[in-house]
């Protein structure tokens, strides 16, 4: 109890003290655990009873993701052959989808949104057939600034490197 | 002290604000949304704090804010459905002698002036110069209105134990 309400208490009595003290040892409400959490890194620790659920969906995102890269490096014919380039992993496998992102969104110029994406963009667009013209424009922009598209190998490593990422959510 | 920190050291006082608000006639999890909106507040005037002055008095302060807000929305919202029959929820007098219930009832017969100086400086233990600040009244006030509200609080409670 602070000074001040000693005081108080001091001049009202003792009855008034037994009543404060009572007051304040009444229990009080309890915060329901893990519902409060601000915003911030602390609010994206898992309760413990949601462990679990994760580590299981994390097993599912890994498995689905090995066989999405088992799939796009298979020396079969099996698989479609978009699914067979790299780029298409950054999109989860939805290459139709992700050419038609692309072509949706490029510039009258041929680039995107900055000169990375443009140079990754024009890599990915790189031998799709339905996408030729959209990859001569963004080729002929990056030529304009002194650039090229990304190398196979930047590419590669861009769409793991975007696979780790989502799996890490 | 950073964003971060000013919420880390919030989350200490997650417990006083869900019963500064409870204590004040507010729901469960009412008062759970306005701990969120403070430390959402919080977050927000962030550069505004001191640290030279209390954390509490900035907290308590804030949830205060929050609490009359909600209270504007409440009155607002009544005033809309007014003619639908709906009614402000009043804290209802406990049938079995619960000491906590006991205690929210007791202070909710306070007036709203009476019942902010209990909670901060009986409930939240603040010092009556802490008091005063977060209400923006001067210390003799709190001193007043703090006698006052522990006479109250003794006639409601001989009332209900007679």
């Amino acid at each position: 109890m602070n000074e001040d309400l000693e005081k108080t208490l001091d001049e009202l009595g003792p009855a008034y003290r037994d009543m404060v003290l009572e007051m304040k040892a009444a229990p009080e409400v309890e915060p329901a655990g893990g519902t409060l959490a601000p915003f911030g890194a602390s609010a994206h620790r898992p309760s413990p009873s949601r462990v679990p659920y994760l580590v299981a969906a994390s097993l599912v995102a890994l498995v689905a993701l090995a066989v999405v890269v088992r799939s796009a490096f298979a020396p079969s014919g099996a698989v479609a052959p978009a699914v067979g380039n790299p780029y298409t992993l950054a999109y989860g496998g939805a290459s139709e989808s992700a050419v038609d992102e692309m072509l949706r969104t490029q510039r009258p110029d041929g680039s995107w949104a900055n000169d990375f994406i443009t140079r990754q963009n024009a890599a990915a667009l790189r031998g799709v057939a339905s996408a030729n013209v959209a990859y001569r424009r963004a080729v002929r922009y990056l030529r304009s600034k002194g650039l090229s598209p990304l190398s196979p190998d930047e590419l590669r490593e861009r769409g793991a490197l975007a696979a780790k990422t989502r799996a890490s959510i | 002290m950073s964003g971060e920190e000013l919420l880390a050291e919030a989350r200490k006082f997650e417990k006083n604000l869900l019963n500064f608000f409870w204590r004040q006639g507010v729901s469960l999890s009412e008062g759970e949304d306005l701990v969120q909106e403070t430390y959402l507040r919080l977050w927000k005037y962030r550069d505004d704090y001191s640290p030279e002055a209390k954390f509490s008095t900035f907290l308590f302060l804030l949830a205060r804010q929050v609490r009359i807000d909600a209270l504007r929305r409440a009155v607002r919202r009544e005033t809309r459905e007014e003619g639908w029959g709906r009614e402000q929820p009043q804290v209802q007098r406990p049938a079995d002698a619960c000491a906590r219930d006991d205690v929210r009832w007791a202070v909710s017969q306070l007036t709203e002036p009476l019942r902010e100086v209990v909670e901060l400086g009986v409930f939240q233990d603040l010092p009556y110069a802490e008091v005063a600040e977060v209400l923006g009244i001067p210390v003799g006030t709190v001193k007043s209105r703090m006698s006052n509200a522990l006479k109250k609080l003794k006639e409601v409670f001989d009332e209900r134990r007679s």
